[in-house]
């Protein structure tokens, strides 16, 4: 592995698998989530049990991982960019399951800003996305601008075994960046419909000229086309 | 004929097709004859001046047309287009 520490922002159902998975992989984590575990959660977090209920959710999932094998510690709060370098430090990686875009963009932009490989994982209903960036390629900013009011899991539901798939690929694509593994860098995962189809539409793009984001970036996708549609090796 | 690739969201306005096929030579065409087939879906893809709204993409094939020519990208025989909204969820 070239990445040895990660932060999971998000410990619902895609930070769940994605957490699980690395932390068994062998990396360090730090897992970010605001919110206590509740029974209306259950059916689509399944690495939570009724004995949990009430718990915190980013506590429960690191003790999770450290029963495991692994090494992880919860922290119990909202990534924010206030509080951002205290939660990242110096983890190489960041993996977003949060459940609002205004996080999800705050994710991007702090790894963007800080030179870090990242990936933000998205899930509703039946479908799902999940984004791959890294320094130098497009991001999520690039990709869908800004943050908008958008429904979460918990307004317009989600087929339980959609979070688990989609955390698991978010999970594969983040080994995949810590193995330094850029190939899927500037690139999204969009699953349309699990229920009808399991393969992935791939789509690459390019980075957006009036990205305020990359415009401050200290590697920036504009230095080098072949950065901004991204290549493999780091 | 170019076909457009509806997300899972927008196919209550296509009766559930996941794909339709339509006779366009752009984009910004395809979507106006989404719109004449399926009235309302193109409010949801489109704003208000006509562009897209910035939580969408819109590709075709795996080209952002955004790195195109925008909506007046030509579209040839079998291209397929492909719109993407961001969606959330995940955590709670």
């Amino acid at each position: 592995m070239t990445a040895r520490r990660a932060v999971i922002v998000g410990a619902g159902g895609l930070g769940g698998p994605i957490a699980l998975s690395l932390g068994r992989a062998g990396l360090e984590l730090v897992i970010v989530d605001p919110d206590v575990v509740e029974l209306s959660n259950l059916h689509r977090q399944i690495h939570f049990a009724t004995a949990e209920l009430g718990a915190a959710k980013a506590t429960a999932l690191a003790a999770s991982v450290t029963a495991a094998g692994g090494a992880a510690r919860g922290h119990v709060a909202r990534w924010t960019p206030e509080i951002a370098d205290e939660l990242a430090g110096d983890a190489e990686l960041i993996v977003d399951g949060s459940d609002d875009p205004a996080t999800k963009f705050a994710v991007s932009d702090w790894a963007v800003a800080n030179g870090r490989s990242y990936v933000i994982a998205s899930a509703l209903r039946f479908s799902g996305n999940a984004m791959v960036g890294a320094p130098g390629t497009a991001c999520y900013r690039c990709l869908f601008e800004e943050p908008v009011e958008a429904p979460s899991c918990a307004d317009a539901g989600v087929l339980g075994p959609v979070v688990g798939a989609i955390g698991g690929v978010a999970a594969a694509l983040a080994i995949g960046l810590a193995r330094g593994d850029r190939s899927h860098a500037g690139s999204i995962f969009v699953f349309d419909d699990l229920r009808v189809a399991t393969d992935p539409r791939i789509v690459k793009f390019m980075a957006r000229r009036d990205c305020p984001t990359c415009m401050r970036a200290p590697i920036s996708p504009f230095d080098s086309p072949a950065r901004a549609a991204g290549q493999k090796g780091s | 004929m170019p076909t457009i690739r509806v997300p899972s969201a927008l196919r209550n306005f296509t009766n559930g097709a996941s794909d339709v096929e339509l006779s366009a030579a752009t984009v910004r065409d395809a979507l106006a004859e989404l719109e004449r087939r399926h009235p309302g879906i193109s409010a949801r893809v489109l704003d208000s001046a006509g562009d897209v709204k910035p939580f969408i993409r819109i590709f075709v094939g795996p080209d952002d047309i955004g790195g195109l020519s925008g909506l007046d990208t030509k579209l040839a025989e079998r291209d397929e287009v492909s719109i993407i909204p961001a969606i959330a969820g995940g955590s709670r």
